[in-house]
């Protein structure tokens, strides 16, 4: 009887209702949703190809991908064969003519593409077997032209050409190879002579040499079924012969030895390109990767990070300002804390990047800032379970990355246990002061005077210049 | 095998969006759809106001208005809403465009509340100062600088704009001019609230995990209270045909490789033909069998990349086809291959393997367009707001099942004239012409 009163005042009057809210405080949230994590199938076939297959019938759709595992590629003086393999990969099949094989997936709505050490493809359910036999093809018995090559060497180099005056490109291609060096796989990148050193017997061999299965994970998402799907799968890659991928040799990277300041000019930036980093050994099996993880997001990740509200919504000098932690199983990963800023303000963005870096390193971050970016990871954590790729994802990690198999149901428990004293261990472990490079790409007749006066422990901090192909110069002189 | 086939169709009847809508009585529009297979809720509210409702002579105000929105509302303070979003475990963001400003936050279901607490304060009682108005005038000019002045072809839209539009305010540009946004003052903005940011002009969209009871008397409490704003006047513009091709050029230092852009000025997104144009963009440019591609890419060899998009507005939509030549091939010569499809496309009917070949493309399209709750809340969203229909959501691919071949032929030959055109050569910036 009561309930139906009450239902009877509802109708009555929204007055009633109102009064039950308070609008001067943040509402409570509701008691934490209960999470279920399913598991992906998944089989190993006879040439290594591994498979995971995540059954989820919301939508009649299906994707696919593959990915290949193997260490990190050098590719030296012929840099650039890796992308144009990639780019001649999905080009038909010895059994079917590349018009033939584009027009069929276009013609059943699907896509299908390749990278070097990678494929994917997506396609309604009614033609998902088609389309993974024709990815298996593809992938198996590729179908290497010169008249192929030819095309898309030349398109490579146009694209090249394209990036030359593109600031952003250019700072990450100098990140990476000032942080790594030219020779190591993560530091190399394509040049013109690269690329022209490059020929379509190159292309067969990196193909035999690491487009191979034995670390290759095929993942099946959307409206499938088990069984089925594995015959198929066994089926259409049964030609995919057993091979492991030849092992490339380089030396670690170092960081540099004291803070520096490395230069490059480019006289049509409006904004600089600003990166302080440092290269890190961390790996998601570590102990301490959560922490750093928190770390890196109370510093610099979103809206709520440090560098975000210092450089954005205090001083007004950037769009956004974030930092990155990086992790690598094979190699240093590198941390880095980034802003594009207008010419002006070069200087005391470098300032004050410096300062959040070195702050998050000296004092242990407020209880208050920990508990809401736990709450964050947290609430990804749950957001993240709206995609049926996610749960593929976490199985592929904990294969991939030598975790535990409780990584992910343990990882919201773990994340709690994280202190603010870890979360200052991680800051100082994993982002540097001392040894820190300080990237900076912009227009030197406009930020370099300023550039060279920014003190540090009682000097300016040196600056080195380097052109555009990561060469180390003499400090130019800018015309104004 | 056919049992198998069979397997794989089952499913297909799952795809419709079931939502709910209705109006409070401040006519605030309301859309509910319920989900419960995740625990996650979007919510939204877009506003009927974009670039298009500025002042000209101060254009960027309505993206401007939108970053003054996260400053904080009566029972925010300033700093405190990134703040409230992260402990709820949120992720928010907003976009503006020529037509509407739509604010967006995914929470864990169990902080719906929140979500529609800060949203209802973002409408009743914003608090915009000047420390605000200040700092975000900075911001916005290095948003402008990060995305058009320091990136290559970034400024091709602006360039393409102004060049088809005399009248209508789409000749200006969502960021707007650096100028305008450096001398915009408290006053503006404090106008432009009052006028455009009332519940008769705005619409909630609830998706995810909801009760929907339960929502709809939380809605009626944060929402219902707020005070229905005067009618907006909604001006409309017209254009005269295009008397052409007008020749535009533009140098971008940021770039190496010259581009070249054909635009033509086409109908409002909600009219048929609009529709028709996006199949012939998909013909023309979609895969590397579509015929622009196949040609120029693949088989001449002379375009790095080849586009056509179809960019859908509530007043008139601008057509866009063009390329980035390979080598030393000319923008001329490219002009004059894009034009030959376009002719065929006027002077013969698709084959009917392509036709059904743009009924495949568009089903997965359809199919894809629903698979996530921020993509059916934008859906609800943009359907009810700058179509007015709703039912869109699910319906919309009748309306391309039911083009026909001969209304591809008639729509090229209506909207694809090449006299009608406005042939955007955008330079590197030392080069003159090519």
């Amino acid at each position: 009887m009561k309930r139906f009163i009450a239902f009877a005042l509802v109708l009555l009057s929204g007055l009633q209702l109102s009064a039950q809210i308070d609008r001067s405080k943040v509402p409570s949230p509701g008691p934490a949703p209960k999470i279920n994590l399913e598991e992906p199938k998944s089989f190993t076939m006879a040439n290594g190809l591994k498979v995971l297959v995540v059954e989820n019938n919301k939508l009649p759709r299906v994707s696919v991908q593959l990915l290949i595992d193997n260490p990190p590629i050098g590719e030296g003086e012929k840099a650039g064969v890796a992308s144009l393999m990639g780019s001649l990969l999905g080009n038909g099949s010895t059994t079917i003519s590349k018009d033939d094989f584009n027009e069929e997936i276009d013609y059943l709505g699907a896509r299908i593409s390749f990278g070097p050490q990678s494929a994917s493809a997506n396609s309604l359910s009614k033609y998902f077997p088609r389309i993974l036999e024709l990815m298996a093809d593809a992938a198996s018995n590729p179908n290497f032209t010169q008249e192929e090559f030819d095309k898309e060497k030349a398109k490579l180099l146009t694209s090249l050409k394209a990036q030359e005056k593109d600031v952003s490109a250019i700072h990450n291609r100098l990140q990476n190879a000032l942080a790594y060096g030219t020779d190591h796989p993560y530091g190399e990148f394509l040049s013109e002579k690269s690329v022209g050193n490059v020929s379509l017997e190159d292309i067969r061999k990196f193909y035999i040499d690491y487009f191979v299965p034995t670390n290759a994970y095929l993942v099946i998402i959307g409206d499938v079924e088990f069984e089925s799907t594995k015959e198929l799968v066994t089926k259409h890659f049964l030609a995919w012969t057993k091979s492991a991928p030849l092992i490339f040799n380089y030396s670690d990277p170092v960081n540099t030895q004291y803070t520096q300041v490395n230069f490059i000019d480019m006289p049509n930036a409006v904004q600089s390109e600003i990166s302080m980093q440092n290269l890190i050994y961390l790996k998601m099996k570590d102990p301490d990767y959560l922490a750093a993880l928190l770390a890196n997001r109370i510093l610099g990740g979103g809206a709520l990070g440090r560098l975000y509200k210092n450089l954005r919504e205090d001083k007004g000098f950037t769009y956004g300002s974030y930092s990155r932690v990086g992790n690598d199983k094979y190699a240093p990963a590198m941390f880095s804390a980034s802003a594009s800023v207008r010419n002006a303000v070069t200087d005391s963005a470098v300032v004050e990047i410096m300062r959040e870096v070195e702050q998050i390193v000296k004092q242990t971050v407020t209880e208050e800032e920990l508990k809401n970016t736990k709450a964050k990871y947290v609430g990804s954590f749950v957001l993240a379970l709206e995609k049926p790729q996610t749960i593929a994802r976490y199985a592929l990690n904990i294969e991939t990355e030598g975790l535990p198999a409780d990584f992910y149901t343990t990882y919201l428990e773990r994340l709690n246990a994280v202190t603010v004293e870890d979360v200052q261990n991680a800051a100082q472990k994993y982002f540097s002061l001392s040894n820190a490079r300080i990237v900076v790409t912009g227009k030197g007749a406009e930020v370099i005077e300023s550039l060279e006066k920014i003190p540090y422990k009682g000097r300016n901090i040196p600056v080195f210049y380097f052109d555009t192909q990561a060469m180390q110069v003499e400090k130019p002189n800018y015309s104004k | 095998m056919f049992i198998l086939l069979m397997g794989w169709h089952f499913g297909i009847l799952a795809q419709e969006v079931v939502f709910e809508e209705y109006d409070l009585d401040n006519g605030l529009h309301v859309i509910l759809h319920k989900d419960n297979s995740a625990p996650v809720v979007n919510i939204s509210v877009a506003y009927h106001v974009g670039a298009k409702n500025e002042d000209p002579n101060k254009t960027g105000f309505a993206h401007f208005f939108e970053h003054l929105l996260f400053e904080g509302s009566k029972n925010i303070a300033r700093g405190e809403w990134d703040k409230i979003v992260s402990a709820n475990g949120g992720s928010d963001n907003a976009t503006t465009n020529q037509d509407r400003t739509l604010y967006y936050v995914t929470l864990p279901s169990n902080s719906m509340e929140v979500g529609l607490w800060m949203e209802s304060e973002r409408l009743m009682h914003p608090v915009i100062n000047q420390i605000g108005v200040d700092v975000q005038s900075e911001v916005v000019q290095e948003e402008r600088r990060s995305r058009i002045d320091n990136a290559p072809y970034g400024r091709w839209q602006e360039q393409m704009f102004k060049n088809l539009f005399i009248n209508h305010p789409y000749r200006w540009t969502t960021i707007g001019s650096m100028e305008h946004l450096a001398s915009a003052t408290l006053e503006d903005f404090k106008a432009f609230n009052e006028k455009f940011y009332v519940p008769n002009n705005a619409v909630l969209v609830v998706a995810g995990d909801i009760d929907t009871d339960r929502t709809k008397e939380l809605i009626k409490a944060y929402f219902g209270p707020i005070g229905r704003g005067a009618d907006i006047e909604r001006k409309t513009y017209t254009e005269e045909a295009i008397q052409g091709p007008v020749k535009a050029r533009f140098n971008d230092p940021n770039i190496q490789i010259p581009a070249i852009f054909l635009g033509y000025r086409t109908p409002a997104q909600s009219k048929r033909d609009a529709y028709v144009l996006d199949i012939i963009s998909t013909y023309l440019s979609d895969g590397k069998s579509s015929k622009l591609y196949k040609k120029m890419v693949d088989e001449q060899k002379t375009a790095l990349q080849v586009f056509a998009f179809n960019a859908s507005q509530e007043d008139y939509g601008v057509y866009v086809v063009g390329g980035l030549p390979v080598g030393e091939n000319s923008l001329d010569s490219l002009v004059g291959q894009i034009d030959e499809e376009i002719l065929k496309l006027q002077t013969e009917l698709i084959s009917e393997r392509d036709y059904e070949k743009l009924q495949n493309k568009f089903e997965n399209r359809f199919v894809n367009a629903n698979s996530s709750l921020a993509g059916i809340a934008s859906s609800l969203t943009n359907y009810y707001l700058l179509y007015g229909n709703t039912n869109l959501i699910n319906d919309e691919i009748d309306i391309y099942r039911s083009i026909t071949r001969e209304e591809i032929m008639e729509v090229t030959k209506k909207y694809l004239n090449h006299k009608q055109r406005i042939e955007l050569e955008y330079l590197p910036e030392s080069s003159t012409a090519n």
